[in-house]
């Protein structure tokens, strides 16, 4: 049977999505999804401790920082009691370190490195800004520290392939939005409408 | 085609989102709150309950979003959630959802408008909406205006299809005797 009334609806289906919610809305959200933030992921933290890596990126980076943190702070006390030295020494002297704790960083990192960079300059071509990885870059430094202690060096290189893997994935799916914005003429917002 | 379009525009801001991205959950608000908040408003007819509606559902989606594969659109899996969390408001108004035994006979004793006769005017439907009992609006606004079939409705609302189908031939029949009520009153 032929609807008419349905026909005529569809037809002016924008017209009958004439109310707004109250502008501040949003606000309330906001705030709500900050401090469920600040109350969920610490627990969490705490009790996925041994097995969180390959489980939970997000809550895998903040307990490696948080880690961290405290053991270079063990670190640099101690080592400033033995050796009372100039305050930059810690620093340089860890790449020394590393190579020989993790030799596979380099590896990793040369693979990697390239072809974020490649992809990244593609974008630039396209006329894209700079993609920011802050929360990456410091979780990727974070797993980097951490492998002066760790008794699990396989996992945290693991992770930090898996870091510099989900950028390119990143900068693909950029890309990938991007051609295709330039090959089709996208109607913006009528999503809602075609389901 | 489109779809596949869309899913990708979407995927790029809905995986920032994973990530906590407070921007893109932003973004997402901003295409779909006004939408959303009309699909709430014709469940639930009351705008208060409809605004509680947009922000849980904007909430628990922002929470739930690793449940989320992809294999819809973004826009569509939200509409689900929203559908659900408003049709959970109606029901605990603990007005029935649908007299559903209850035939009242509308269909019977309402008298045919001709439909090719009437003239429609979006105005005079939102109304009409507005006025009937829940059941029947629930029913109504999905299959004419949310785009299910009776399929997904029978599924949405745990009904038969064929209940789904003679809710809204019933539903329909008495939007359209509203809608003349209101005619002869204006």
């Amino acid at each position: 049977m032929k609807d008419k009334l349905k026909d005529f609806v569809q037809a002016h289906r924008d017209e009958f999505d004439s109310f707004t919610p109250r502008p501040d809305l949003w606000q309330d959200i906001a705030a709500e999804l900050q401090t469920e933030e600040k109350t969920i992921i610490m627990p969490v933290e705490q009790e996925q401790e041994a097995s969180v890596f390959s489980i939970n990126w997000h809550h895998a980076w903040r307990y490696a920082a948080a880690v961290t943190v405290l053991v270079m702070l063990a670190f640099s006390a101690r080592y400033y009691m033995s050796t009372p030295d100039t305050s930059g020494a810690v620093a340089v002297k860890q790449p020394v370190t590393l190579e020989k704790i993790a030799p596979e960083v380099r590896q990793i990192e040369t693979k990697y490195v390239q072809v974020i960079e490649k992809k990244e300059s593609e974008l630039k071509a396209l006329g894209a800004g700079t993609v920011q990885f802050a929360e990456l870059d410091s979780a990727y430094n974070a797993l980097k520290k951490e492998l002066y202690t760790t008794p699990n060096k396989e996992v945290l290189l693991e992770a930090m392939s898996d870091n510099l893997k989900m950028r390119i994935a990143l900068l693909n799916q950029q890309l990938e939005v991007l051609e295709d914005r330039s090959n089709v003429k996208t109607r913006p917002d009528h999503e809602t409408t075609n389901i | 085609m489109e779809t596949l379009e869309y899913t990708d525009v979407n995927a790029h801001v809905v995986a920032r989102c994973k990530e906590g991205d407070r921007k893109a959950q932003y973004e997402l608000y901003k295409l779909y709150s006004k939408s959303m908040f009309n699909v709430s408003m014709r469940i639930t007819n009351d705008y208060t309950e409809a605004e509680d509606v947009l922000q849980e559902s904007f909430l628990s989606a922002f929470r739930e979003l690793h449940t989320f594969k992809g294999d819809s659109t973004f826009g569509s899996w939200l509409k689900r959630i929203v559908i659900n969390k408003s049709i959970t408001k109606v029901r605990s108004r603990r007005l029935q959802v649908v007299p559903m035994e209850d035939h009242q006979d509308i269909a019977e004793e309402a008298p045919d408008y001709d439909q090719e006769e009437m003239e429609y005017k979006v105005e005079s439907i939102k109304k009409a909406i507005q006025s009937l009992p829940d059941g029947y609006r629930v029913v109504l606004t999905l299959y004419l205006l949310e785009g299910y079939d009776h399929g997904e409705i029978a599924d949405i609302l745990s009904i038969s299809e064929a209940t789904s189908k003679s809710q809204y031939s019933r539903a329909r029949k008495k939007l359209l005797t509203l809608m003349q009520e209101q005619s002869f009153l204006s």
